[in-house]
Order: structure tokens, then C-alpha cells, then sequence
């Protein structure tokens, strides 16, 4: 069989899967060239059409003032205010805050996307839909269900969750609430789109078994096909709960009160020791939250 | 079935089970993962003001309804219309807007980005795999010193390039950078080359030891060893990656707009603030099919890259 | 349910069942009264298996019919075909085990065919006390009860066997169907798993019809052999009755099917 690379990896998730034997390592050298010289070509055009010029990339007198202010502090980050007032809660405490908020805008998209994400998965696997009997009207209407759940998890999935944002920003303001329901859509629909190749790849025999014994479609599809998927899907949902505090955390450029906004203020008022203070912590963040999630990978992917 | 019969038997059974059940195998690390997230969760929603209880009242209500109501095409509301017009509307507000040229912008700096991060992929990776990064390539026995060190290093830089979101790097960048494509290709770039490194050189270390040790012996160098056998092998795996990530890239190449880069977020980002809520969801609806264009196009290639 | 003796728990009538352009059963025949115990025999690829799905109601003959306890799971529909297969257990040759589960909890879904989506929930998450007695009881039966709450997948092949035989019993089935349960089993353990199963049987006054490839152990263990070759009956008696001629007939192969296997 063709090696296919376990989909977690497709959203930068690594994970050590086994080589394909060497032969096929060797095969269809052809293609990879022709495609890696196509990238490399495509590339090149792309740069003679983009506003790339080599002299963008040295900083001009002003862009050379700002590096050094603000390289001079990577190593000294903030832990106090560079410009303290009274009656400002301690910096390190809104520094905490910020992370918190982070964690909790995060948390609450997750739990939108989980619940819509699960549903949409289980809908949107070949196994839920297959071996049903009935009239053929039926039929062919589950058919349209089946491509419209298809369809859906498509379309949630390929707008950014940031123009979400920008959508319920000019729908009823970017509240927590909207900004939860942004980062969820696509976040459900990937979740759905990986859940249910994860179930359409688990092996079906144990859910025939429940069907053999008298099951409900219902029951033999949560009993006999969830479970096997259920490391997986837990170690995933993980590694999206991390991209998901990266999103979070990004929302604050709108306004929302996440390491973003803490971080572009900062930035604005030229205080770089804060804004090395505020990456550090959004960087510490994502990586306990990756050192977590590959505990669990670690211990329960199969 | 009897088990009540008999107490003193069920009793015993009932021993024997707590028993078991008491060194039953659990994990107390998924427990306590989970149940930390759904607590998490639960928190969110409680204390973090995510519900939406704004939406109950009138005012938010009608503020809904109208932006409903201004997603339908301007010159078209309030009178029946065919899709003719409907035709000439969208090609006049493309036009109006640069919305193509936005879309190709966004392409090529998708493009442009995947191709960098691929490159320093490629390159570095080596740096950071165990089989080639070593005191003595290939020999994990003599892992000791310096090219420990370096290679602990490099990971740790793959790890620190994608824990920042694309986003704050442009933003940090747009800065520092006088005003071109850069900042949005370099953040892309940075973002996806941490990715890629990192399962380049996941790849690498589950190569074959074979063929490359027999290189060594022939008393290859270990660059030799690292792009004349390791990069050739591993070259299939990096592509297929390159084209997952594709799809990503354009997506967020399309949201740096937003900091002003001439991408589609940035018409998306000035329709919305002139108002323009009709024009706005054209433009977003121009984004889904150039990302669902990128999703098919990456699924080709990557479908030829396979079938031999 | 009480069987009247001109009654029969399975019948095939002229069954024939075909794949596509392969024919895998044809022209069978069989009555297996309640409570009777047999074992189909055969070389593999004899149809063996495709019987037993017919017999459950789990594939739809394609000419003949089958009845179950005198009804035909082709003309029911989908509740009661559903209430017809939960009186049959069947221990499938791959187990059909949910490896991820704990073996408390596979067992336990022996019984998912009564049970609504929240019920089988309960009876995984919240087990009633007294099922978690049966399910102990029935282990200790098949010699496993150590494992309650052990992961189904830690245990060795022999065991999971036994996994799979306590969920059909948890089940409360009259008809126990049983397909090649030997295959992954060490000899020396076979003898072991198919005694088991004709005991349990007969405790609990199941039907119990088995296909095995090992002639020996058919032998020793049923009183009625029917042995199929290519799809059809070679013969169907009283083990006793059954001589080496039978099992010539059964594993001798003609020079039409050597020609076709070599191509």
C-alpha cells in the first residue's frame, strides 16, 4: 500500500510513524523531482510578483532603531511595570491574567468546537451512513445528508477563524462570546474532518460483532467504532487545544483582553521589556501545552 | 440470574471484585488530562463572560438583524433580481475592491512562504536528527558533547519558531521591516519552517540506517551523509508535508491581511470597516474558494506524489 | 419459549448462497433441533463460515431459505430481525472484541442488543451491581476472572477467545454460534476452549453448532458431524457413524480443483 501519512501530521502534529520499506523510498523519484522543481519555479514567480524586494529585507533607520530597543531587552523581559502607576494591579499579575484569559477564550472555543466537532465527525464518516435499509426516497436523501454534512465541514473549515472574527465583529461586536464562536467553527470543522477519517480508517469488525448480537445503528457505531478512535481523538483534540491558546491569544489584537491586546499595547507604548515579558509567557504557554499533549500521545496513541 | 440467593457467596464475590477493581490498570495522566480540560471548560464558560446573554436583549437583536439584512448585495435590496445581476454586482465589486489581485497576492505569498519553510527545512533538519547530529553519525552509542548540545539547541529552536502565532511574528516584523511583502512572508515562513524542520528531521531519524552507513563507510562526510542519502530518502515525506501545510498557509496568508499586507484580509478588513457588509461577505465567499482551490490542488499533488 | 419436539431451533432449506460470480454454499440443507450440539467440518474455503452467517441471520441466502426458531430473518424486518439476533450468540473467528475496552465492559455488551443508547451508556459507565456479579461469575466460568477490568487488548489471543465466549453467554442467547473458535488457540489449549463451550452449552440447554477444521476435535467433543466440501453437505451423522471414507471424501482434492488452485 501507498504510504500515507497519518493525517495528525497534516496539522503539524509529528508523530513517529514507520518508514515505508526502502524500495518505495526510491520510488517515483521522477514525480518528486518534477514537483520539487515545479515548487522551486512557482516560488521564484511568486517572488517576482510579490512586493519582495532584497532591500525589504534590511531595516530602514527607523526599523534599525526599533531592532535594537527592542533586541537589547530579549534577555532582560519586564517584571515590572516599565512605566508604573498607581493603582495598577502588579504587572506580573496581569501578565497571569493575560494567560488566563488566553486559556479561557481557548477553553471555551474548545468546548464549542468538541461538542459541534464530535457530532459533525461521527456524521461526516462513511460508516455512519453506510448498510441502512429503507425506500429508496430515504436513501437518497440520507446521500444529500451525508454530502451536505461533507460539504459543511469543508466550508467551516476554510474560513480563518480571525475572519470570523471579523464577521460577528460587524455582526453584535467582538464579545468573548463571538470571539469563542469564531475560533470553533473552524476548529469544529477540523476536528470533524479528522474524526471522521479517524473512524472511517478503525477496522469495522467489532461494531458487526454488535450488530450480530441485535445493536442499534446507534449503539454498535458508539460502542464498536468510538472507542477504537478515542486515543487518537483525545491526543488530537489536545494538539488543537494548543493551536486553539495560539488563536486565543491572537484574538487580543481585536480587542479582547488575551495576551494579544496586552502584547500591542506594549508594543505601542514602546515598552519592549513587557512585550519580551508577554511572548515569553504566550511562548512558555503553548509549550507546557505541547509538553502535555505529547505526554498523552505519548502514552495512548495506537 | 440467583445472586441474591446466597449472601454470604455474594459477598465474597463482592470482595473479590473491589479487589480487583483496586488494581485495576488506570492511567491516572488521561484522568487527570481530561478531567483538568473539562474543568477548563467548565470555568470558560462560567467565569469567563462567554455567554451570550447580550444576544436576549433587543437592541443586540436588531443590530443582528440588520447586519443580516446588509449582507444582501446593495444595488439588489428591497426589489426582486436575477442572477445576471447578481453576476455583474460581484464583477464590479471585485474590481472595485482588487479583490483577484488580493487573491493572487495571496497565493503567491502562500507559495513564497511554503517554499522558504520547506528550504530551511531541508537545510537545518539534519542539525536537529539523532541519527546524523551526533558525535559519530549514525552511532547513538557516542552521543555525547557539542553535537549534543547543538542538536538539543536546533529543536529547541523548531519548537520556539511555531510556539509564536504567525500573526504576532508579522505584526513584530511590519515593525522592524520597512513596508513590503516580507514581514507576511517571513512570519509565514518562520511558522511553517519550525513544522517542517521538526518532522524533516523526524523523518530523518526513522530512515534506514542501511544505506546511509554504508555511505559513511565508503567515508562520506557527514553533510555528505546528511544531503546526498538522507535528503534524497526523506525528500517524498518533506513534499507531502509542504502540500498539507499549503492549504494552512493560504489561509493564514489571507488573515495577515488584516495587519495591512495586500492579501484578501486586508479588502475583507476595509469593506467591513467602510460598512460594506454585502461586499465584505463576497470577498470572504472569494477566500473559501481559493482555500478549498488550495485544499484540491495540495490533495493532487500529494495523490501523484503517492501512486507510483 | 418451550420447543416442542417436532420444533428445530436453525434449518437451512436448499440454501445457496453466491458472491458475485462465486458460489460458496449450494443446495444445503440442515435441522438442528434445540438443545443439540454439532460441528461443521471441511477444508478451509468449504463454506464453513458463510453457513454460520446464514444460520445467525447475518447474510441473506441468495436461493433456499433459513429459519430461526421457524421464522425467516429474510422476510423480518429491522426490529425483528434485531429481536432475532439477540437470542443468538455468535463468537465470531476474529472475536469482534472492542480491543480498547475493558473486558468488564465487552462482556457487558453482550447484552447492547436490549439495551437502549443510554442504557449500554449505564452499563459501561455505571454498571449495576448485580451485572458486575454475572460478568464475574461467567469469567470465572471460561477461567478468567482475574481479568475483569483488565484492557481487552493486554490479554493473550486464548483469552480474548474466552472474552468473547462470556459475552455470548452475558448475552442470554438460546442458539450459540461459534466460528472456528480453535483457530488462534494453541492445540494443546483447543481441546480446552471447544469443552468449555459444549459444557456451557449444555448447562445452560443452548443449541450450539461449530465449525472447526481440526477432524480430531470435532470427533471427540460432538456427537453430530456434518461435513461440507466446496459449498455443499458431504455428509451429515452421528459421529459414530461417521467412517474414514467420509473424511476422505472431505479432504481429497480432484484433479479440477488442483488445476483451479494452481491458477
Amino acid at each position: 500500500m501507498a504510504p500515507e501519512p497519518p493525517r495528525s501530521e497534516a496539522h503539524g502534529r509529528p508523530r513517529r510513524a514507520p518508514l515505508p520499506p526502502s524500495s518505495s523510498l526510491v520510488r517515483n523519484v521522477g514525480r518528486r523531482l518534477l514537483v520539487t522543481v515545479g515548487l522551486a519555479l512557482l516560488a521564484l514567480l511568486a517572488f517576482t510578483q510579490l512586493d519582495t524586494p532584497l532591500s525589504g529585507l534590511v531595516p530602514g533607520e527607523s526599523g534599525w532603531r526599533i531592532a535594537r530597543a527592542f533586541f537589547a531587552q530579549a534577555l532582560s523581559p519586564a517584571l515590572d511595570y516599565e512605566d508604573p502607576s498607581p493603582g495598577y494591579r502588579p504587572f506580573l499579575v496581569k501578565v497571569a491574567l493575560g494567560v488566563w484569559h488566553t486559556i479561557l477564550l481557548a477553553a471555551g472555543g474548545m468546548t464549542l468546537a468538541i461538542a459541534v466537532g464530535s457530532v459533525l465527525g461521527l456524521m461526516g464518516a462513511s460508516a455512519f451512513w453506510e448498510d441502512r435499509e429503507g425506500p429508496r426516497a430515504l436513501r437518497s436523501l440520507r446521500l444529500v445528508l451525508f454530502a451536505s454534512v461533507r460539504v459543511a465541514i469543508a466550508l467551516m473549515r476554510s474560513v480563518h477563524e480571525l475572519l470570523w472574527a471579523v464577521v460577528f465583529l460587524a455582526a453584535f461586536g467582538l464579545t468573548p462570546f463571538s470571539a469563542a464562536l469564531a475560533l470553533s467553527i473552524p476548529y469544529a470543522g477540523t476536528l470533524a474532518k479528522v474524526f471522521s477519517e479517524m473512524l472511517d480508517e478503525e477496522p469495522r469488525q467489532p461494531a458487526l460483532a454488535l450488530r450480530q448480537l441485535g445493536a442499534s445503528r446507534r449503539c454498535e457505531l458508539v460502542f464498536g467504532l468510538v472507542p477504537g478512535v478515542l486515543p487518537n481523538a483525545v491526543a488530537y483534540t489536545f494538539y488543537r487545544f494548543e493551536c486553539a491558546l495560539r488563536s486565543a491569544a491572537v484574538m487580543g489584537f481585536f480587542g479582547l483582553p488575551t495576551l494579544g491586546l496586552d502584547l500591542k499595547l506594549a508594543w505601542f507604548d514602546l515598552h519592549y521589556a513587557e512585550v519580551w515579558t508577554y511572548l515569553y509567557a504566550l511562548a512558555l504557554m503553548v509549550v507546557v501545552f505541547e509538553l502535555w499533549s505529547a505526554g498523552l500521545r505519548r502514552r495512548f496513541v495506537v | 440470574m440467583s445472586g441474591a440467593v446466597d449472601t454470604g457467596l455474594g459477598a465474597d464475590r463482592q470482595r473479590r471484585i473491589r479487589e480487583l477493581a483496586a488494581r485495576r490498570p488506570r492511567s491516572r495522566y488521561l484522568t487527570v488530562s481530561v478531567g483538568l480540560v473539562g474543568l477548563l471548560g467548565v470555568l470558560a464558560w462560567t467565569t469567563g463572560g462567554l455567554f451570550p446573554s447580550y444576544l436576549l436583549e433587543a437592541s443586540s437583536r436588531q443590530n443582528l438583524a440588520r447586519f443580516v439584512g446588509e449582507l444582501e448585495p446593495e444595488p439588489l435590496r428591497g426589489r426582486p433580481w436575477s442572477l445576471g445581476e447578481l453576476g455583474a454586482w460581484a464583477g464590479d465589486v471585485l474590481e472595485r475592491t482588487r479583490g483577484l489581485e488580493a487573491a493572487w497576492t495571496t497565493l503567491h505569498l502562500a507559495i513564497g512562504a511554503i517554499a522558504l519553510a520547506a528550504l530551511f527545512a531541508a537545510l537545518a533538519a539534519p542539525l536537529g536528527a539523532r541519527n546524523i547530529a551526533t558525535r559519530e553519525p549514525l552511532d547513538p552509542s557516542r552521543d555525547r558533547g557539542g553535537w549534543r548540545i547543538v542538536r538539543h539547541l536546533v529543536r529547541g529552536s523548531f519548537v520556539a519558531s511555531r510556539a509564536l502565532p504567525e500573526y504576532v511574528l508579522a505584526f513584530l516584523l511590519m515593525a522592524l521591516l520597512p513596508y513590503s511583502a516580507w514581514p507576511a512572508v517571513l512570519a509565514l515562513a518562520i511558522h511553517n519552517g519550525g513544522i517542517l524542520a521538526r518532522l524533516q528531521a523526524e523523518t530523518l531519524e526513522n530512515l534506514p540506517a542501511a544505506p546511509l552507513r554504508a555511505l559513511r563507510g565508503a567515508g562520506a562526510t557527514r553533510a555528505q551523509v546528511a544531503f546526498a542519502a538522507g535528503f534524497p530518502l526523506s525528500l517524498g515525506r518533506l513534499l507531502l508535508y509542504v502540500f498539507y501545510r499549503y492549504e494552512t498557509c493560504v489561509r493564514e496568508a489571507t488573515v495577515l491581511g488584516l495587519l495591512g499586507v495586500s492579501t484578501l484580509g486586508y479588502v475583507i478588513q476595509d469593506a467591513r470597516s467602510k460598512l460594506y457588509y454585502d461586499e465584505m461577505a463576497l470577498l470572504i465567499g472569494l477566500g473559501v474558494v481559493l482555500v478549498l482551490a488550495a485544499d484540491a490542488l495540495s490533495y493532487l499533488v500529494r495523490r501523484y506524489l503517492r501512486d507510483a | 419459549m418451550d420447543h416442542t419436539d417436532d420444533h428445530l431451533a436453525l434449518e437451512a432449506r436448499a440454501l445457496g448462497v453466491t458472491f458475485g460470480s462465486k458460489t460458496v454454499l449450494r443446495g444445503v440443507d440442515l435441522a438442528v433441533r434445540p438443545g443439540e450440539q454439532l460441528a461443521l467440518v471441511g477444508p478451509s474455503g468449504s463454506g464453513k463460515t458463510t453457513l454460520l452467517r446464514a444460520l445467525g441471520g447475518a447474510l441473506h441466502p441468495t436461493v433456499g431459505s433459513v429459519a430461526i426458531d421457524g421464522r425467516d430473518p429474510a422476510s423480518l424486518d429491522q426490529r425483528q430481525l434485531r429481536a432475532v439476533r439477540r437470542s443468538i450468540g455468535f463468537v465470531h473467528q476474529h472475536l469482534g472484541l472492542v480491543p480498547l475496552l475493558r473486558v468488564n465492559h465487552n462482556v457487558a455488551l453482550g447484552r447492547l442488543g436490549e439495551r437502549s443508547l443510554v442504557g449500554g451508556l449505564r452499563s459501561v459507565f455505571a454498571p449495576s451491581r448485580s451485572e458486575v456479579h454475572e460478568i464475574h461469575r461467567l469469567l470465572e466460568r471460561v477461567g478468567i476472572e482475574e481479568k475483569l477490568f483488565e484492557r481487552t487488548d493486554t490479554l493473550s489471543g486464548g483469552q480474548q477467545q474466552r472474552v468473547a465466549i462470556a459475552r455470548a453467554l452475558h448475552q442470554r442467547p438460546r442458539i450459540l454460534l461459534a466460528d472456528e473458535p480453535v483457530a488462534s488457540v494453541d492445540p494443546a489449549r483447543a481441546r480446552a476452549v471447544i469443552d468449555l463451550l459444549t459444557e456451557l452449552a449444555r448447562e445452560e440447554g443452548l443449541t450450539l453448532v461449530v465449525s472447526i477444521h481440526s477432524l480430531e476435535l470435532a470427533r471427540a467433543s460432538f456427537d453430530r458431524l456434518v461435513g461440507l466440501r466446496a459449498g455443499e453437505v458431504v455428509f451429515d451423522r452421528p459421529t459414530a457413524a461417521v467412517d474414514t471414507r467420509d473424511f476422505e471424501r472431505l479432504y481429497q482434492l480432484d484433479d479440477t480443483e488442483l488445476l483451479s488452485d494452481g491458477a
